[in-house]
């Protein structure tokens, strides 16, 4: 079975998107940058130029099997590595660093064809044991492990294959192997076993169209082009600098100056204002939701009625208005928007209604006392403190007894939500292609990334039906009943849209929209 | 000698107060280093390596032992040595503030004695007016408009980033002024005040009346007798200042992307790295003790009374 006639999916990966919610996020991120329609040959593309690309984080570390889910790490990943497959926004897995994936006739295996003639930038050989050492490093991850249990076990099962051995039927696979969860993405096995600092220098260790030149942690991150890429298009800049500027306004004060030529926002109003300014802005389609995570697991979002409450209080419109974001209507009360394929529209329409959040409160205070719950949420935009400030509003008008708490550091809500010290917290969940990363993470009752603590079998059943069957139908079935559970259990509440523009100096061209930088396709003249 | 006993005794207690406050943030510094997948046992090995297993005074005791050598431990997450990293964000901040408070000097003396002498006339006024109105705003919103004014509108000076003053000497000073800038305008405004306020008291006393009795030029009267006095107060108050000044690096640091010691410790506050945290803080606050340790030298050469004044012994 070709991964191409698949569908595909990506697990587990977490990407920071400082959105109107300010926050980290967790679960699936969409397809990575990668070019879908490469150039043939090279004639027509001019090469030269540097640019310096303003970042809000520096990327935690360079090893993929690690934390390099951040926008700029993704983005450097894009430069200087390569992956098996890359899937584009709404698209299939292309075999890049892949020649292909067959799956076997019992379904419990995948046969991994690995690309010839591609070398590492240290000159060590791509072959079926560089791929092997790689998902075994990935296998034993810390971060990633968990996402690698549905595959038993992995060996080469010739010099250019390698086997994958299942414990059950898997759809997930050839999506698992991209970038998106940068489990797919290989490092020289050379690099890795004898460089001690690897994570944070992993200079010759990747096959991609760029060479780290240095990383000066928390200032900036250059990359230059790799003269010798295999792959094509062949990189047009000769320098790519990630420079880490915290500040948003000062972001785009930097990029109007000239003194950067692409920044990064999480923010509509930025773009609004780039526009403005004769800016280059390019949307991708949006990679996830601002959420507002419950715990499921410690009162009073323990009992499912003030959970529903907590989403019936929210006045969509209000927030829509106030956020300015036409993507906020395509929201779909579940974890698809209006949009997917894989949305299915509620029997009964999921809207704002005041009085039946009331109803729900009241009857819950009466019984068990007051619908107490702090609400925690990250300040690092106006628009961030801003919307905190609109729904604890719409909360108290419910009836909740609400306190708000900002924090500056995205991290800080991160800490509270992973060890569950929270009772409602801002976040973000990513949106992939796929409904299986978009749901499985987040809502499996024993997945690292639910972090609200939510359990039921029944859930777990139609997750499991949705990955395991090659049936299209089996899925859609399995996924319009997630839905229903979802919009029927409130595990977290879906806000707003979030989605990470690249805005640009005009003359920059290449800008795909992917989510991230793409430093494979960015040039001053394409 | 008794202030060089005392000193001694302030930073004593400035480096446990680092110590401890860093040590009572939420969060398990291990945690952070390893990962919240991290497993019970690993993260025992961390909090053995780190010492965060045994009590708050071993921990102390050891690491002031360390720093007392020179070393600030290992940054596990950066995979740097403390002091490295200091080192390399330290110049950035030191230059900073150095040029800030150079330039607000610069500023705000010749202002303040200025005003004083032509005290309720139009340029004390205005003066005044325009000190007052550099104190009410905000840092950050001086910032912005600075750098929309001369990056975005006149591109004049860079918005962010540092050269470093290897790379030359004026691509290193252009880097720095709108920064600089920041920081210089409200404490300049606070010197005018500072200087207006104590001069014109100093103004009024009698070895001055006698100065001009005696027909003494303005300029001598106001620069060797009026502000020498008055700089006492100038001193003591620019020595404070440098805490305020180091405080504003952090923000002026973030939104001019300057690679300094403010930025580092907002990202490693964040990233809970608490040898990094540790260290920056007991470094800042030892500039601070020192520089007004030094204030406090200053005074006595400025005014040999005060090394005979038995409270100050």
């Amino acid at each position: 079975m070709q991964a191409s006639s698949r569908v595909f999916l990506s697990v587990g990966a977490m990407a920071v998107l400082t959105g109107v919610f300010g926050l980290p996020a967790r679960a699936a991120k969409s397809a990575p940058a990668s070019s879908t329609a490469a150039p043939s040959g090279s004639s027509a593309v001019k090469v030269g130029g540097k640019i310096v690309v303003g970042v809000d984080l520096d990327p935690a570390e360079l090893d993929p099997a690690g934390n390099m889910l951040s926008f700029t790490a993704v983005s450097v990943s894009n430069a200087i590595y390569d992956p098996l497959f890359v899937v584009p926004f709404g698209g299939k897995p292309i075999p890049t660093l892949a020649e292909s994936i067959t799956e076997a006739p019992d379904r419990l295996s995948w046969t991994l064809k690995v690309r010839a003639g591609v070398t590492f930038q240290d000159g060590t050989k791509l072959d079926a044991a560089a791929v092997v050492v790689n998902l075994q490093r990935q296998k034993a991850s810390q971060l990633n492990g968990n996402a690698m249990t549905p595959i038993k076990d992995i060996a080469a099962s010739g010099p250019m294959t390698v086997k994958l051995t299942l414990e059950k039927p898997d759809v997930a696979i050839p999506y698992l192997l991209s970038r998106g969860g940068q489990i797919g993405v290989m490092v020289s096995p050379a690099i890795v076993t004898n460089k001690a600092d690897f994570k944070r220098n992993p200079a010759g260790a990747g096959t991609g169209p760029y060479l780290l030149k240095e990383w000066v942690p928390g200032d900036h991150l250059t990359v230059v082009r790799n003269p010798k890429y295999w792959g094509t298009p062949k990189p047009r800049l000769d320098e790519i600098t990630f420079k880490v500027i915290p500040d948003e306004t000062a972001r785009l004060a930097a990029l109007r100056a000239g003194d950067i030529q692409s920044m990064t926002s999480a923010l509509p109003e930025t773009a609004i204002d780039a526009k403005a300014a004769g800016l280059a802005v390019v949307v991708p389609p949006f990679a996830g939701y601002g959420t507002v995570l419950l715990n499921n697991a410690v009162a009073p979002f323990n009992d499912v009625r003030l959970r529903q409450a907590a989403a019936l209080a929210v006045d969509g419109d209000v927030l829509a208005a106030f956020l300015k974001d036409p993507n906020y209507a395509k929201r779909g009360f579940g974890l698809w928007p209006t949009d997917s394929p894989w949305y299915v529209a509620p029997e009964k329409p999921f809207t704002f209604d005041l009085a039946a959040a009331k109803a729900l409160v009241a009857a819950y205070v009466k019984e068990k006392g007051p619908a107490k719950f702090t609400y925690l949420s990250g300040n690092s935009s106006q628009t961030a403190t801003d919307t905190a400030k609109l729904l604890v509003k719409f909360w108290k008008a419910a009836g909740f007894d609400v306190d708000l708490q900002s924090v500056p550091d995205g991290n800080q809500i991160v800490l509270a939500v992973v060890f569950g010290g929270y009772t409602a917290a801002g976040f973000v969940t990513g949106l992939a292609a796929d409904p299986d990363p978009t749901s499985f993470p987040v809502l499996y009752s024993t997945s690292t990334f639910n972090f609200e603590k939510y359990k039921n079998p029944e859930m777990d059943a139609a997750l499991d039906e949705g990955r395991s069957s090659s049936d299209l139908a089996v899925r859609r079935a399995a996924y319009a009943k997630v839905q229903q559970i979802f919009r029927r259990d409130v595990p977290f509440l879906v806000g707003s849209p979030a989605t990470i523009r690249v805005i640009s100096n005009p003359k920059l061209c290449g800008i795909e929209p992917s989510g991230f930088f793409p430093a494979k396709t960015a040039g001053y003249s394409c | 000698m008794r202030r060089a006993g005392s000193l001694v005794v302030v930073l004593f207690l400035v480096s446990m107060g680092s110590f401890l406050l860093t040590s009572l943030l939420p969060g398990d510094p291990a945690v952070a280093i390893l990962g919240p997948a991290a497993t019970p046992q690993s993260l025992a090995v961390v909090r053995h390596s780190l010492a965060l297993d045994r009590p708050i005074p071993t921990q102390y005791a050891t690491w002031i032992g360390r720093a007392a050598t020179g070393n600030l431990g290992r940054s596990y997450q950066l995979e740097e040595q403390v002091t490295t990293v200091l080192a390399r964000t330290l110049v950035v901040t030191v230059e900073l503030v150095i040029l800030a408070e150079l330039l607000a000097l610069l500023i705000g003396v010749p202002v303040g004695v200025w005003a004083a002498q032509r005290a309720n006339q139009r340029f004390d006024k205005i003066a005044s007016a325009v000190s007052f109105g550099a104190l009410a705003l905000p840092q950050f919103a001086l910032a912005i408009a600075l750098v929309l004014v001369f990056g975005v509108r006149l591109h004049w000076f860079p918005t962010i980033g540092f050269v470093h003053i290897s790379d030359g000497l004026g691509a290193n000073l252009r880097s720095m002024v709108l920064p600089t800038l920041t920081l210089a305008i409200p404490l300049a405004a606070f010197y005018t005040r500072v200087v207006r306020t104590d001069m014109v008291v100093t103004l009024r006393q009698p070895h001055i009346e006698l100065a001009r009795a005696m027909g003494y030029p303005t300029r001598r009267i106001l620069v060797r007798h009026a502000l020498r006095q008055s700089s006492l107060t100038l001193i003591t108050v620019a020595g404070l200042q440098i805490g305020a000044l180091l405080g504003g690096s952090l923000i002026v640091e973030s939104i001019f992307a300057l690679p300094g010691m403010g930025r580092l410790m907002i990202q490693r506050i964040g990233a809970r790295d608490y040898t990094v945290v540790q260290g920056g803080v007991l470094v800042i606050a030892t500039t601070y003790v020192l520089a007004n340790f030094g204030a406090d030298l200053l005074h006595s050469v400025l005014d040999p009374r005060l090394r005979h004044d038995p409270v100050s012994r």
